[in-house]
């Protein structure tokens, strides 16, 4: 790998990892808040972080191995967000009918305790 | 107020005076890079660093420590067991710091023999602290194990977070005995060395900060026990499962295996993903409140350590942890610009967010504002961002022509004080030191008058957060 090769791959890698970051971002605030211009934000900067991934993959002095790495990543990071979300919705929504009026007074009593004195 | 939270308090204050003297050496240390001659003979630069670097470690533990003991009896709905004896602990654990700190400042270095590695210097990079002082810190980590373990066996309470933890403390204690051996092969000192600092940080540090996190968001948000202990197995299982062989990293180039650099590269790869998972949780639990909580600063700096993981272990760590990129760039200023951020993301924002909690319960306060923990905390964070800014500009030229282009030899490391871009990158952080210098000191302010300033200013956000 040639100095400049090094730089530029390192610097395509923080990218990668960043868009895929700004990608989970937007879809967690277009999800919570439906914002006109927040989905796409989302599935652009998922492109971009696609885009940076083609670039890894046909560009840099990176082995097979670590560029198939790369892709899949590249794949995993789109799942991430909705799997996320869709896990934190689901266990809000079973913790919110298990407990219903009960959980009001659970947190009220947790936080009394942490506060607690004797 | 419990005992137990009253050694909390007195903890957070000892981890903030720590977390001030390592500013200050870390101001100085970054002196020397602009100033090579500085102080020279008098207090050399290998001096601050260590001192910069173990007050780093001793004040996020105290931290750690301030947290749990804050946080335990709301948990067990009891006085903590053993309090008298981690009072008396707390004392010993602040006067061997400060007996440590005066030797390394006063006598700095010692003989290669056994009376330095007992009384001066360990001579282990980050466990510095002499021997008698490594079984001092032991010793107040088991007592606080005790104190956990036993806590829990009296309490007829026995939460996930509270198992998980005490999971945890055995890995925490063990791991440091890593720190006494001296070992003369170099590479097997570095083997198990690692052992201590990548499963400390890496793994036992980041599911201890996971459990204060999961007291805290229940203390702040009101979230429910039953959503941060599940939010918490699948953060454990998936830090654990990347981030124990993610140890591979620092196995590269020590003199192990050439199987590690594909077991160290492909588990470094996948610890983003969880990362990612945890800004999602925190965007989530924020937003459903609309950024309302009566703890503002405690929400902010729950944010920011959210963010500041993501982008400074997750973003930065990517860049550099590929073998054929960390040949290059392991032990420039590039890893120091990735070391600083993800610190201040992972742990310290955290600890941060705590102590605000523990401020707030202290002077019976469930509502802080105002404009000073905004000034910190713009200062602190834009500081931050600022320094590892100029380290990651200075630490690319390193690696670009030092290691590069000039093959790690001693003539191209002369050459590179003169480069403009790595000149041009220690001025920057030494700049932006000096900011976050001035955002500590803000914070202080704060931390020492929130909630005791007029009442009106601090009541709004309450008002808010209940409509």
């Amino acid at each position: 790998m040639t100095a400049n090769a090094m730089i530029e791959t390192a610097l395509l890698l923080g990218a990668f990892v960043l868009l895929a970051g700004m990608y989970g971002l937007f879809y967690t605030l277009a999800m919570l808040y439906r914002g006109p211009y927040l989905k796409p934000a989302s599935l652009a900067c998922y492109a971009a972080h696609f885009g940076v991934m083609i670039v890894i993959v046909s560009a840099t002095p990176l082995g097979p191995w670590w560029k198939a790495l790369i892709v899949a990543s590249c794949l995993a990071y789109f799942a991430v967000p909705p799997v996320t979300w869709r896990y934190l919705v689901r266990l809000h929504r079973e913790e919110g009918m298990a407990h219903g009026r009960k959980r009001v007074k659970h947190i009220a009593r947790t936080v009394a305790g942490i506060r607690g004195g004797s | 107020m419990y005992r137990s939270q009253r050694l909390a308090l007195k903890y957070l204050a000892a981890a903030m005076v720590l977390f001030g003297l390592m500013v200050v050496f870390g101001i100085l240390a970054s002196i020397y890079y602009v100033h090579p001659t500085f102080l020279l003979n008098t207090f050399n630069f290998n001096t601050a660093k260590i001192l910069h670097i173990n007050t780093l470690i001793i004040w996020h533990l105290m931290g750690f420590f301030g947290a749990v003991y804050w946080f335990l009896p709301g948990e067990t709905g009891r006085e903590v067991e053993g309090i008298a004896l981690a009072e008396i602990m707390f004392w010993i654990f602040c006067a061997a710091v400060a007996i440590v700190a005066a030797v390394f400042i006063l006598v700095q270095y010692g003989a290669s023999d056994e009376f330095s590695l007992w009384f001066i210097n360990q001579g282990r990079k980050y466990v510095e602290a002499p021997r008698w002082a490594a079984i001092g810190i032991l010793a107040v980590a088991t007592v606080f194990g005790y104190n956990v373990v036993a806590s829990a066996v009296k309490s007829t309470r026995r939460s996930g977070i509270l198992m998980v933890l005490i999971l945890d403390l055995v890995p925490l204690v063990v791991l440091y005995l890593d720190a006494f051996p001296a070992m003369t092969d170099m590479s097997k000192d570095l083997f198990w060395w690692w052992w201590l600092v990548h499963l400390w940080v890496e793994a036992t540090w980041e599911i201890l900060i996971g459990c204060i996190m999961a007291w805290a968001l229940m203390e702040l948000l009101g979230t429910s026990r039953r959503v941060v202990e599940s939010w918490l197995y699948v953060e454990v299982a998936l830090v654990l499962g990347t981030g124990i062989l993610g140890l591979g990293h620092h196995y590269f180039w020590i003199g192990t295996p050439g199987y590690w650099l594909g077991i160290g590269g492909f588990f470094s790869a996948l610890e983003p993903l969880p990362l990612l998972g945890m800004v999602i949780h925190a965007i989530y639990d924020s937003g459903t409140r609309h950024l309302r909580a009566g703890n503002r600063p405690a929400l902010y700096w729950t944010l920011a350590e959210a963010f500041g993981n993501f982008i400074g272990a997750g973003v930065w760590g990517f860049m550099m942890t590929l073998p054929q990129i960390n040949l290059y760039s392991h032990g420039t200023q590039w890893t120091a610009s990735h070391g600083h951020f993800a610190f201040w993301g992972a742990y310290s924002c955290g600890v941060i967010a705590v102590l605000y909690l523990a401020v707030g319960g202290s002077r019976e306060r469930k509502a802080l504002d105002g404009r000073a923990w905004k000034w910190s905390f713009a200062m602190l964070n834009l500081g931050m961002l600022g320094m590892v800014g100029g380290l990651l500009v200075a630490g690319m030229d390193q690696a670009f022509f030092e290691r590069a282009l000039g093959g790690s030899t001693w003539g191209a490391f002369i050459a590179l004080q003169h480069r403009p871009w790595y000149v041009e990158g220690v001025w920057t952080r030494m700049g932006f030191g000096v900011l976050f210098a001035a955002g500590y000191a803000m914070l202080m302010y704060d931390l020492l008058t929130i909630g005791k300033r007029r009442r009106g200013e601090a009541e709004e956000p309450l008002k808010e957060a209940a409509a």
